[in-house]
């Protein structure tokens, strides 16, 4: 039995050690056992707009460049010079077809190939020119990009399982494909990693944490919030322990500060367009938020009024860091666009209304696991004995916490049995052609 | 007493469609890093084209360098500068081994070298001819000419140039950004004219000649293609490098701006 994860089915208790948020020997199992055994978010393809442009980043701890070679291929290498580990890249972004490392000069292209090394002649005519290395896996669904370091893992639309129509539901929203804007966010909590990415799952904490910001929303639309709405969430399970908090149809009457009336015309006309293409339930799922967790450290927080993307890193038990993206239709308008960085800036910005109030939350949880010893178990029970999970409930926050036990102890907890998703959740994207109202089910592939 | 050893640069008449032109040219022994070709301005006659052929071999770039004066036609001035790619093929140089630096020679000459010969780099120092007499908006025709441009291309001017205003220069990076194959950058001087990229004792000015070196040539280090040495040229002949990609990813199309070549 785990000594981490109590999973009592009978009397619907679930329980969190909260030794897995302040032992050291716990990140080192799980950078050994989930970071390296997962497919990771690295970026998105939008991020790279020509060829040879580049970002350094982190993945699962390592130094890495995500770049387009000449021939425009995703790349991802490992930063570290082949020769004698010092940083290859050390800008944050740019674009090089060569980057040279400033230790001994060891050149190299996009493409990771070796292209020069001063005095050569020294090492001899048969001497082993090393590339770069890479993660042995890489592979993109719909523009966002993971890398894995388990060779042997499942290809990654099956590691992604039921999150990948989640992100069909992100990458539906723009005719040319959805893209990454400048302006990344990065901040630091003094807290576990793993509280994040429950807190980033948690509908149950919203109205208490984030009072402030729903202050701000009523002071801003008046009597025009319509509160009916809170609630009706679901919390579903979506395998590999992947899980999303969706909400109906209405969440851009609920969040954010109110939209002109051009905005919003522009919104119901896109709503029109993707109903037109891909059915009238796949567009009324769209119009409802959205928050997921793909295992491990990756979310995507649609709340319709704005898009986020982010990524969270271990650092040591009690710190992490958190980088975060917006992705944008880049056809869209200037009404719903200022919207967006309005929302992006005051709701999820590092010196927003939710946000901090987020990380004072994480912060002072890590403080209380000071007494680990003498109450050593967090509690995620809350709707365990209910057949429907609503967003308020904690089936979300269970689902990851079984894949990560799985992976840390190799104990295998069965899915919680709920009853079938019903509309809108359960509407599927649809290919329908212009001419003919007749519709198929997307191809899995 | 001089401090740093100079190199005199061979100096002879270059014959093109015009007529004929003085070229600087400096060649290094050993395996070069790569080529630069450069395209000076009026103010550098006297000698400036050696100081900068100079400059540039210090960090391994063997070059030839020629005064464009303006007088000439585009089409002319195309011809100057295929002469003198022909000069440095002779020395076994491809194009994608060869950086172009231009000093404020004109825009359309760079767009038109930038979108053919398939040189690994393209500098232009304060270019001209960025508007038309009397505006301030880009010249209409350069959009697309320039969205033609298949070399990296760094652009630099200074923000007091008065044939570089604001609203020409923003135009030209809105347009390179969007619609040109290759990464552009273009970079604006604070408080200084065309010509902050000679020596100056003026704070702004010497901060700019600094800068504005520095970027030439990270810029072609780190888009012209390296010179293999024999040994890397046998290594590469016996592994193919290029030939077998390691990591493939199936991404999406509108994300991505093939090269040309």
């Amino acid at each position: 039995m785990s000594e981490y994860v109590r999973d009592d089915r009978d009397a619907h208790q679930f329980k969190i050690n909260r030794t897995a948020m302040v032992d050291s020997a716990v990140l080192t199992m799980e950078r050994s056992r989930v970071f390296d055994k997962s497919w990771l978010y690295v970026g998105h393809e939008s991020e790279l707009k020509k060829p040879n442009s580049f970002k350094t980043r982190t993945l699962a701890g390592r130094p890495i460049i995500f770049t387009r070679d000449h021939t425009g291929q995703i790349r991802v290498w490992l930063n570290s010079c082949p020769h004698r580990g010092a940083m290859l890249c050390r800008d944050r972004a740019g674009n090089a077809r060569f980057m040279t490392c400033f230790y001994h000069g060891w050149s190299f292209n996009t493409a990771g190939e070796q292209v020069s090394m001063p005095g050569d002649q020294a090492y001899g005519e048969n001497f082993e020119r090393p590339g770069l290395a890479s993660p042995p896996r890489l592979d993109s669904y719909r523009g966002f990009v993971f890398a894995s370091f388990d060779p042997d893992i499942v290809s990654l639309e099956d590691y992604l399982a039921g999150a990948k129509e989640y992100l069909d539901l992100i990458a539906d929203q723009s005719e040319v494909g959805m893209e990454v804007i400048e302006g990344t966010h990065e901040y630091s909590c003094k807290a576990n990693w793993k509280l994040l990415v429950e807190n980033s799952v948690d509908g149950y904490h919203a109205m208490s944490t984030h009072q402030r910001y729903f202050e701000m929303v009523l002071a801003a639309r008046g009597d025009k919030v319509d509160i009916s709405l809170v609630g009706k969430e679901r919390g579903i399970a979506l395998g590999n322990g992947h899980a999303v908090v969706a909400a109906p149809a209405g969440s851009d009457e609920l969040l954010g500060r109110p939209l002109s009336d051009e905005g919003k015309a522009e919104r119901a006309a896109r709503y029109a367009s993707i109903a037109a293409k891909h059915g009238d339930g796949w567009a009324e799922r769209l119009r409802g938020s959205r928050n997921l967790v793909i295992f491990p450290n990756l979310i995507v927080i649609d709340l319709v009024m704005g898009v986020l993307i982010r990524k969270i890193d271990p650092i040591t038990p009690d710190y992490m860091e958190v980088t975060a993206w917006h992705i944008v239709p880049p056809e869209e308008g200037p009404d719903l666009r200022a919207q967006r960085l309005d929302n992006f800036l005051t709701f999820w910005g590092p010196g927003g209304l939710a946000s901090p109030d987020d990380v004072e939350a994480l912060e002072s949880a890590q403080r209380g696991f000071a007494t680990h010893k003498e109450l050593p178990w967090s509690d995620i029970s809350r709707g365990m004995a209910s057949t429907v999970n609503t967003g308020q409930d904690e089936l979300q926050m269970r689902t990851w916490w079984r894949q990560w036990d799985e992976l840390i102890t190799g104990e295998v907890h069965p899915p919680e049995e709920k009853e079938p998703l019903t509309h809108p959740w359960s509407a599927q994207r649809q290919v329908l052609s212009a001419t003919d109202s007749a519709s198929q089910a997307l191809p899995a592939s | 007493m001089q401090s740093v050893v100079r190199i005199t640069p061979n100096r002879d008449q270059l014959a093109h469609a015009g007529g004929s032109v003085e070229v600087a040219q400096i060649a290094l022994g050993g395996v070069p890093r790569g080529a630069a070709l450069v395209l000076c301005s009026d103010r550098q006659r006297g000698g400036e084209d050696g100081h900068v052929l100079n400059e540039l071999a210090m960090h391994g770039y063997e070059g030839i360098a020629a005064t464009v004066d303006g007088t000439e036609g585009l089409d002319t001035q195309v011809s100057i500068v295929e002469r003198m790619m022909e000069r440095l093929a002779r020395r076994g140089w491809h194009p994608g081994e060869v950086g172009v630096v231009g000093f404020e020679s004109p825009i359309r000459l760079a767009a038109r070298v930038g979108a053919d010969a398939g040189f690994g780099a393209l500098v232009t120092v304060s270019p001209t001819g960025l508007v038309e007499d009397g505006t301030d908006g880009l010249a209409g025709d350069l959009p697309a000419l320039v969205s033609a441009v298949a070399t990296p291309w760094l652009i630099m001017v200074g923000s007091c140039d008065p044939s570089a205003p604001a609203a020409a220069v923003t135009s030209l990076a809105g347009v390179l950004d969007e619609r040109a194959a290759k990464y552009a950058q273009v970079v604006r001087f604070p408080g200084v004219a065309a010509d902050y990229y000679q020596r100056s004792t003026e704070s702004l000015e010497l901060a700019a000649s600094f800068d504005y070196w520095q970027r030439t040539l990270e810029w072609l280090n780190a888009q012209v293609e390296p010179r293999p040495t024999p040994l890397a040229q046998a290594w590469r002949d016996r592994h193919a490098v290029s030939a077998a990609p390691a990591q493939q990813v199936t991404h999406t199309r509108s994300h991505v701006r093939q090269e040309g070549a």
